[in-house]
């Protein structure tokens, strides 16, 4: 499987840069415990419960009303969009996140070349923005990824219509 | 227990700040994993072992993994960068070297989620491990003498180059 998961942009920012490096020495800390539990055979659930938590905690936001999808832009900082090469687009009743680069991915792939572990612990990650999109009245999807073949990562949180579940 | 654990240097500094706060982020990461381990009745002993591997990693990509001058591994671990995130104060020579740091980002990570102490002290000797990795044994001999558990407002790492005992010790050869 040939993934191109280069930086193209901000490569010479050093806050960015910074930032880059230390998101990816989180994804080597759960390369890490994720081998360690394996080795162990303890099943790897408690560590997607774990990274949602986490998500919850860190990215999360209370919500005392359903929002727009607009102001779902502002749970992405301008750093982050930087970091992730996130494109963001709003259209209709959905917000659409493509990450154009991922430093975690960067890790994994320097410390294994094995792409089902790859795969794997990038679903323990995306927990985490399970939890970011854990919003009242929307659902959360990741559409696209790079494991299937795709040039990027896409995720989109869509608001519930009325005639959802029916 | 009062933990005295405050960054008081280049708070103005963009790229120290975000180095900080990934650490923080990265800190507060293994508190959760560490957390839902336990609430499933698991022993932490998978997270000694993980960390300790990290810190190996970290080890075998230096310019000499296998030295045994201590002076060589500070110089490459403990950068310019290093020393502001952790307003580090170093003192190394071939033989020895003390690291008082003076700031945790790791901690300050889990201060945000738990003030239970031992949860604390368990949490800094798995993060720990990767040190003990760093300067492994035989090579080394590696203490932490004070901690901000113990109420000072800094630990103090000290590494020294291991010295066999006696003259019939392996370690002479």
């Amino acid at each position: 499987m040939r993934i191109e998961n280069r930086p193209h942009r901000y490569t010479e920012d050093s806050v960015i840069t910074s930032q880059r490096q230390g998101t990816a020495g989180r994804g080597e800390y759960l390369y890490y415990i994720a081998e360690a539990a394996k080795r162990r055979g303890i099943p790897l659930d408690f560590l997607y419960e774990a990274v949602y938590c986490w998500g919850k905690e860190c990215l999360g936001r209370e919500w005392d009303r359903v929002p727009e999808p607009e102001e779902l832009t502002d749970l992405f900082t301008e750093t982050a969009n930087k970091v992730w090469e996130n494109e963001i687009t709003v259209s209709g009743d959905e917000i659409r996140v493509r990450m154009h680069h991922c430093p975690f991915l960067t890790a994994w792939m320097s410390l294994t070349d094995d792409p089902a572990c790859w795969k794997e612990l990038c679903a323990i990650a995306m927990e985490a923005d399970r939890a970011l999109f854990d919003i009242p009245g929307y659902t959360y999807e990741l559409r696209e990824t790079v494991f299937d073949g795709c040039e990027s990562c896409l995720m989109a949180a869509r608001k519930k219509q009325v005639n959802d579940n029916v | 227990m009062e933990i005295k654990n405050t960054a008081k240097k280049y708070l103005d500094d963009p790229a120290v700040v975000t180095a900080r706060n990934c650490i923080i982020a990265r800190g507060e990461y293994l508190y959760q994993l560490v957390n839902e381990a336990k609430k499933k009745g698991l022993s932490s002993e998978f997270a000694h072992c993980a960390i300790y591997n990290w810190g190996d990693s970290i080890r075998r990509r230096l310019k000499d993994p296998e030295t045994t001058n201590v002076k060589e591994i500070i110089d490459q671990l403990f950068t310019e960068m290093e020393c502001k995130i952790w307003e580090d104060e170093v003192t190394a020579t071939e033989e020895e070297a003390r690291v008082e740091f003076h700031y945790c980002p790791l901690l300050e990570g889990w201060l945000r989620n738990t003030d239970d102490p031992q949860m604390l002290q368990e949490l800094c000797d798995i993060a720990m491990e990767c040190d003990v990795a760093l300067f492994d044994k035989p090579r080394f001999d590696y203490s932490i003498e004070e901690s901000f558990f113990s109420g000072a407002d800094h630990c103090t790492m000290v590494i020294r180059k291991h010295k066999p005992e006696t003259e019939g010790d392996t370690d002479a050869h």
